[in-house]
């Protein structure tokens, strides 16, 4: 990760913070088995923008959207609608990214959160590099943060592909720094 | 026993906030899902305090936070959001907030921003 | 795959096996409506184990005999999270009767010394120094001493950082006190140099000798009392009496007391809290 905006060790610590206070599970910078856009099936981002640009991707699986969802709603995984899995996804991206808006400089502020599933969905964000990736896993499941920075520099996209068979191709075109 | 408006564009947030509310005891619950909305019901009064996100479609926390004071001075406000620099904070304070809890959150911390305030268990 | 499963909130039956299981072995009473505590010190233990809910957890924890497992339900439950004006009513106290009285007692002399007998991370001698500068600015040209001391030099190390997480932020500062005494550096809030300074750690086990310490005006020992036998506890209460000074006062945790153990005590009632004096009731 990109040391002078947000170290690894402050990334594992707020997402520390939001698991054992939200989420009541451990998790570890273990990096997920095999490919993880195997797993991955819904991106939730919210973009930062103000004296710094860019986009904060918090990709999951669904098994893991829908314990954080039954969790955080004290809620049977029976008794879960789609939008409660969504809206739960939304609301750790929305937390993580307001912790990592507080780590860079200047005044920025933050977008509501959105979210991007299903198999074959692309999510493009124009003008940006990856500044930062992070794999993690908690309760067995694999997850991944991003953190996107806005570029003048080519190529001046990132493209995050969720793919449903194994062996797919990667995510993201972009370079990592 | 405590009235509360709880404003949070998230049903997600605004049901953990409930539950936190609940088991201290405060079941009366009024919740806004925008600026708003927020307004609207406070105007209509019999509040006994606000909890307030900040970042919301239609009118910001702050902004909910401004027009409650521009008539109200005294109903405690605590904003809950993930807005987490120290100019922020600041910044609600100015706006006329009470308290100010970041998230992520414990039911043990909204008890006692709250309970400064309202009869909590 | 682990199996992933919902949280439901705590049946009562489940909190009142806990409430018992912790009375039993610890002697504290957890109040009921503090369930949300019981879920937030006990999930990660039942996730730990491969329970899915709370209810399922205590429900095996109900079936086995008593073990390790029960050993580590009533230490998370009883384990102190220490916070900022931990409690508040103490604080109340200190702000309201006993620094005023305090001050008029000792203002040919112009000094006070307090001490803070566990601090653990910081935040109770921190909460002391706050409130100083907050409600007795007159202080400014007096010689104020807060000592802090703890068994543990590791935590003693993290409270001479006087750096302090939000979540720990979060817990019992005020936004109006958090702004004004501390400043964010990255994901973290550290307090001023000016508070801290007026601050000395050291390493000191109470039921050791202690560390050479002046006569204190205010001692908090909250919530240490009650790990100990009554007979050690005699013996530190003893100890406490030779190192408070005349007029001095004493703060406990809220389910310790010197009734029934070191008499020379007498117990001041302050509406939702008490401290303890030694010495006559003064003119009432």
């Amino acid at each position: 990760m990109n040391e002078t905006l947000v170290s690894d060790d402050q990334m594992l610590e707020l997402l520390e913070s939001v698991w054992s206070s939200m989420l009541y599970v451990p998790i570890s910078a273990v990096p997920p088995k095999g490919d993880f856009t195997e797993h991955a099936r819904l991106t939730a981002s919210v973009h930062i923008a103000g004296d710094w640009n860019g986009t904060v991707l918090l990709h999951l699986t669904e098994p893991f959207a829908e314990f954080a969802a039954a969790t955080m709603l004290a809620s049977d995984t029976e008794g879960l609608t789609d939008a409660d899995r969504d809206d739960a996804a939304a609301e750790l991206c929305n937390i993580i990214g307001g912790s990592i808006k507080s780590l860079l400089p200047g005044r920025n502020s933050l977008s509501l959160p959105a979210i991007v599933k299903g198999e074959e969905s692309l999510l493009r964000v124009p003008n940006t590099h990856v500044l930062a990736t992070m794999d993690v896993q908690s309760a067995g499941q694999p997850l991944r943060i991003r953190i996107l920075a806005r570029t003048d520099r080519k190529p001046a996209e990132s493209e995050f592909r969720q793919v449903a068979s194994a062996g797919a191709a990667p995510a993201g075109n972009s370079r990592s720094h | 026993m405590s009235r509360i408006l709880l404003a949070d564009d998230s049903g997600t947030m605004r049901t953990i906030i409930r539950r936190s509310l609940e088991a201290l005891g405060v079941t009366d619950i009024v919740e806004a899902a925008d600026g708003n909305q927020a307004t609207q019901l406070f105007a209509a009064g019999g509040f006994d305090a606000v909890i307030t996100d900040w970042n919301m479609p239609g009118k910001t926390g702050i902004e909910v936070v401004r027009t409650i004071r521009q008539t109200d001075k005294t109903t405690p406000i605590v904003m809950i959001t993930t807005e987490a620099e120290k100019t922020r904070v600041l910044e609600a304070i100015q706006a006329g907030v009470n308290d100010y809890l970041v998230k992520p959150f414990t039911t043990d911390n909204l008890r006692e921003k709250l309970g400064r305030f309202t009869p909590v268990a | 795959m682990t199996t992933l499963a919902a949280t439901p909130a705590l049946d009562s039956l489940s909190f009142e096996y806990v409430r018992k299981l912790v009375l039993e072995r610890s002697a504290i009473a957890l109040e009921t409506g503090k369930g949300y505590l019981v879920e937030s010190r006990l999930m990660p233990i039942a996730r730990a184990h491969g329970h899915g809910t709370l209810s399922a957890f205590i429900e095996s924890l109900r079936r086995q005999p008593h073990g390790i497992l029960h050993t580590q339900v009533v230490e998370a439950m009883t384990t102190n999270e220490t916070s900022f004006f931990r409690d508040i009513h103490p604080f109340d106290a200190l702000r309201t009767i006993v620094l005023p009285e305090l001050v008029s007692a000792r203002s040919a002399a112009k000094k006070l010394n307090l001490w803070s007998a566990a601090c653990s991370t910081g935040q109770e001698p921190y909460s002391i120094a706050i409130l100083l500068a907050e409600h007795f600015p007159a202080l400014s040209d007096w010689t104020v001493n807060i000592y802090a001391t703890d068994l543990s030099q590791q935590v003693l190390d993290r409270a001479q950082a006087g750096q302090f997480t939000q979540l720990e932020a979060n817990r019992g500062l005020p936004a109006a006190l958090l702004v004004k005494y501390f400043d964010k550096v990255g994901l973290h809030w550290h307090i001023k140099p000016a508070i801290k300074r007026r601050v000395r750690f050291l390493q000191a086990n109470l039921i050791e000798p202690w560390p050479m310490l002046p006569a204190m005006d205010v001692i908090f020992m909250r919530n240490v009392l009650i790990y100990f036998t009554p007979e050690t506890k005699r013996q530190i209460l003893s100890k406490v009496r030779g190192q408070l000074a005349a007029g001095g006062t004493l703060f406990l945790g809220g389910a310790e007391t010197t009734l029934g153990i070191d008499d020379a005590w007498r117990r001041v009632n302050h509406g939702k809290t008490s401290t303890y004096r030694l010495g006559p009731a003064a003119n009432s």
